[in-house]
């Protein structure tokens, strides 16, 4: 933190350390305590605050209350089923945006590949080596009795 | 009711529970209302604002994503935009809020300096250009952190903190110009 910075956070948030940015607050307090020049920059602050702190707000009525409840009482949310369909699909977070779309393309290529994988192990079980041997005998036996 | 996460809350709300919306409404109804009247700075005005934000947001309550925006973050937003599109509607008859607090309150000596000066700072503040306005709203009055002010605002925190400096520049000057300093 330096005078720069905090001349730019007073100017900004004013006099109230409470309003300053979180993550330099602490710096900037640091630097209050040490520097004249930030403590006055502080206090001239402080004159518009003060003043800022004059405007009051009234109260909401319980009849504005009401008015918003009997309001929502008469109106029904309306049916969203396709917005619905859509958050399930690819989720309501973006790190649900992210992993769904990739689960959904990785999945097919996963049971691809293990599908690819179990039809080549069939391929190569003995009993159909031996399927296969027997059609080759059986196809010389032919040849001799034909006398090709 | 017990405390409940915003999550919670809305997922409750876009199933159509009007006990949550009512929770909802009455941990926000203060906050949002003292928004919109010192956005408008129209008691009247914030009030008609308000009940308009409610109703959209149980309309609208599946487009809250949770993890995008704090709730109250977006229930802001959903006020600014409205308090936005109401000063640039024509109007037809307009209620200031010095008006309404000089109807409501009883004044002693030092409360009618007080609030004389109150409603200096407040013409001052309806002065601002509307973006400084809401900046100094957001982050002063609400006690918004930058970022959760900047993200109402759709701008950068450096283009918050540019807002919230020319606010309080302009503020100095109108103020000094009433004989106020």
């Amino acid at each position: 933190m330096n005078i720069k910075r905090f001349t730019q956070i007073i100017e900004a948030y004013g006099a109230d350390s409470h309003r300053w940015p979180e993550s330099e607050r602490q710096a900037a307090l640091a630097l209050l305590a040490t520097s004249i020049e930030a403590q006055q920059l502080v206090q001239q602050a402080s004159v518009l605050d003060n003043f800022l702190d004059t405007v009051a707000v009234t109260s909401p009525t319980l009849q504005l209350q009401q008015s918003i409840f009997d309001a929502v009482a008469q109106s029904p949310q309306p049916d969203d089923t396709w917005q619905e369909l859509v958050d399930w699909i690819f989720g309501t977070t973006w790190q649900q945006h992210l992993l769904r779309p990739t689960l959904a393309f990785l999945l097919p290529l996963i049971l691809g590949i293990f599908l690819g994988v179990q039809l080549t192990t069939v391929e190569e079980t003995p009993l159909t080596q031996e399927a296969m041997w027997q059609t080759e005998m059986n196809l010389l036996a032919f040849d001799m009795e034909s006398g090709w | 009711m017990e405390s409940r996460t915003d999550e919670m809350l809305m997922k409750d709300i876009q199933a159509g529970n009007q006990q949550a919306f009512q929770y909802l409404v009455n941990q926000n109804l203060a906050s949002l209302h003292g928004f919109a009247q010192r956005m408008l700075g129209s008691n009247s005005d914030a009030e008609d604002v308000v009940q308009e934000t409610f109703l959209r947001v149980w309309n609208k309550a599946h487009t809250w994503k949770a993890g995008k925006a704090k709730l109250s973050t977006w229930l802001h937003r959903i006020t600014h935009n409205l308090c936005v599109d109401w000063q640039r509607k024509p109007k037809v008859q307009t209620v200031t809020l010095d008006q309404d607090v000089a109807e409501n309150t009883e004044h002693s000596t030092d409360s009618l300096q007080r609030e004389e000066t109150a409603q200096l700072v407040e013409r001052a503040l309806q002065r601002l250009p509307e973006r400084q306005r809401s900046a100094i709203v957001l982050c002063y009055y609400q006690g918004m952190s930058n970022r959760d002010a900047a993200q109402v605002l759709n701008v950068s925190v450096a283009a918050l903190e540019s807002l919230l400096a020319r606010g309080r520049r302009s503020l100095k000057t109108l103020l000094s110009e009433q004989g106020l300093s």
